[in-house]
């Protein structure tokens, strides 16, 4: 079955937040899980210095693939607004990434389907 | 297309009031955290530069997030809500499955009955609800 070409343009736009809520993520998680530990208790700054600017850029990188994976699959603001906040508290990232990624499958499954042959419904 | 129909300006419709708002105590709030920033950089903490470039990115990209908002499609608009109904609707419609439309028509009067299980061969038929196209 064809898949309709906006689907594909979608779908690069897909893996581009995916690969940056996973960057995001994982930075994040170091930041609160290593770095800020080592600040309080080691009264060592340097994890945090090098690795918060970093997370800091990388987060607006996140968020422009967002707002662009926003723009292609017409999410509404609530769900942009989820994935912006997602990459603020550790874990979600990761949790809604794989909400985005299954309910857009799940959409696009929809979106094929009504268009297919009518033995499928 | 949809045409004929009077909406409201996408500029001073309720959710957008509420855009304004946001954005209004969003980018002075990012513009007040940049100069902070930045006053924290010229005293010595030169970690600070970064973030006080940071700060006023965040703000554009609030602006480019408002301007997308009101400039969305109306279409995409009702097809995210029509999606939400639908997703609401299944677990109701395989419940509806298990009990027989009959048992219901023979409590009923017969043509109300007929009229009733009519209705709902027609919501089954996961459409969206409208008289203006298909």
């Amino acid at each position: 079955m064809s898949v309709p070409a906006r689907f594909r343009s979608m779908d690069g736009a897909l893996k581009r937040y995916r690969f940056m809520a996973y960057t995001v993520g994982t930075g994040l998680l170091i930041l609160v899980f290593v770095g800020i530990p080592i600040q309080i208790w080691g009264h060592s700054k340097t994890v945090v210095a090098i690795v918060g600017p970093i997370h800091g850029y990388l987060y607006l990188i996140y968020l422009v693939a967002a707002l662009d994976l926003a723009r292609r699959a017409k999410f509404g603001i609530g769900r942009l607004l989820v994935m912006i906040s997602a990459g603020l508290v550790p874990f979600v990232a990761f949790i809604i990434e794989r909400k985005i990624e299954k309910s857009m499958h799940a959409e696009l499954g929809e979106h094929v389907d009504s268009s297919g042959p009518a033995e499928h419904r | 297309m949809i045409t004929g129909t009077t909406r409201r300006p996408h500029w001073s419709s309720g959710r957008a009031l509420l855009a304004h708002l946001v954005i209004l105590l969003w980018v002075p709030g990012c513009l007040a955290a940049a100069w902070w920033q930045a006053t924290i950089a010229m005293s010595g903490n030169a970690l600070s530069y970064l973030y006080a470039i940071e700060w006023p990115a965040f703000a554009i990209f609030g602006v480019v997030v408002w301007w997308n908002f009101l400039h969305d499609d109306p279409e995409a608009h009702g097809n995210r809500r029509l999606s939400v109904l639908r997703r609401r609707q299944r677990p109701v419609d395989a419940g509806e499955k298990v009990a027989p439309a009959s048992y219901r028509a023979s409590e009923e009067d017969p043509t109300l009955g007929a009229y009733n299980d009519y209705l709902e061969q027609l919501s089954r038929q996961d459409r969206p609800k409208t008289w203006r196209r298909q």
